[in-house]
């Protein structure tokens, strides 16, 4: 895997490859995660340039694997975009938190297209 | 004045319709971005059409299963017959292929030994095993080649059938979870397997319940899973 990487977590298999396509297509290379256990581990074996991730992993949200991610020196500064079925309503609990843990975008499956999801990829880790 | 139980019902009706409702966003999600890359890629194939009847058959049986459930208010029982099981539990293994593959899930059908017709409701048992499906066929995991197992085995009190994932691990709290189903104190009461909403659990539950039985979790040859027991039909003694 060359060029920039983007590590998606993603529990819908079947929703996690097109999203895996559409960035692959974009010319990012893919590592991805259905939970926060696999996704420590893929970050472990390469350091990705951004992590595109679902809120709602099994087992727990994702601020427990954000907290964690963020503990490492390496990647505290890693860019993270939120990327979930979570309506805009039910995520405003989690705004502070968000914020805390330097998430730079919330982007809602629903209404945010693909384009828009390769473009924020694209602002935050750019192809250089 | 409405009654707490009343109350309770219409409290857990409601939640179990946000429930539904998140679940079903995972197949519309599904064919409106696979669609919008189709477009980007200029291609639309035969694989991808029949992607999007899977994951749209599998909404509608969700739906359908839910109005069932619906239906029979939480009091009414479904009238009882008597059903051949490895017949339907074929059937639905038929069925539910399209979706797993959507997963990259092999569907194992397992009857074991032999065993007569049950008693049951056909349609109510065949929407509660779509229901189950729904939700076990996609649940996360990294294994390459997981494995479904649809299955029937003989216990003390007679018929075993349920739906059980490779990957699926003991749950600590696996015999008070689907006592939940009534309440929905959280909004993901399966968030121990499955990052959604996990629906089709609840509606299976409850069309269970509306046939004189309840679903469990249970470990079937090594398989953690879902699983009810119906009795055997009084047709078996003439066997």
């Amino acid at each position: 895997m060359s060029g920039r990487i983007v590590l998606l977590i993603e529990p819908d298999r079947a929703l996690g490859g097109i999203y895996v396509r559409a960035l692959e297509r974009a010319g990012y290379g893919v590592m991805i995660a259905s939970s926060a256990h696999e996704a420590i581990l893929a970050a472990d074996h390469q350091a990705p340039d951004i992590i595109v991730m679902e809120w709602e992993l099994p087992g727990h949200n994702g601020g427990a694997f954000l907290y964690e991610m963020r503990s490492h020196h390496d990647w505290t500064e890693l860019p993270i975009i939120i990327h979930t079925s979570i309506s805009p309503q039910e995520l405003e609990e989690f705004s502070e938190a968000f914020g805390a843990l330097g998430v730079r975008e919330v982007l809602h499956k629903s209404s945010h297209r693909l384009q828009t999801l390769i473009n924020r990829v694209s602002e935050h880790a750019p192809i250089v | 004045m409405q009654s707490l139980e009343g109350q309770a019902e219409g409290n857990a009706q409601e939640a179990l319709l946000m429930s539904v409702a998140e679940q079903l966003k995972q197949p519309l999600l599904y064919i409106a971005r696979s669609s919008e890359l189709s477009l980007m890629e200029d291609k639309l194939n035969r694989d991808l059409v029949r992607s999007f009847e899977a994951q749209a058959t599998s909404a509608l049986r969700l739906l359908d299963s839910y109005v069932l459930g619906m239906g029979l208010d939480g009091q009414t029982q479904l009238e009882l017959e008597s059903v051949g099981l490895g017949a339907l539990l074929s059937d639905v293994a038929h069925e539910l292929s399209p979706l797993a593959r959507q997963y990259d899930v092999d569907i194992e059908l397992a009857l074991d030994g032999k065993y007569g017709p049950v008693m049951t409701h056909s349609a109510g048992l065949r929407a509660a095993l779509h229901s189950l499906g729904s939700v076990i066929i996609g649940l996360p995991t990294s294994q390459r080649g997981a494995i479904v197992r649809l299955s029937a085995h003989r216990s003390n009190g007679g018929i075993v059938t349920g739906l059980y994932h490779s990957s699926m691990e003991r749950l600590p709290r696996s015999k008070s979870l689907l006592d939940e189903v009534g309440r929905f104190e959280r909004r993901q009461p399966l968030s121990e397997i499955g990052g959604g909403s996990a629906a089709g659990v609840f509606v299976a539950q409850r069309l269970f319940r509306s046939m004189d039985t309840s679903l469990q979790m249970r470990k079937h040859k090594g398989l953690h899973g879902f699983a009810a027991e119906l009795r055997s039909s009084p047709q078996l003694s003439l066997l």
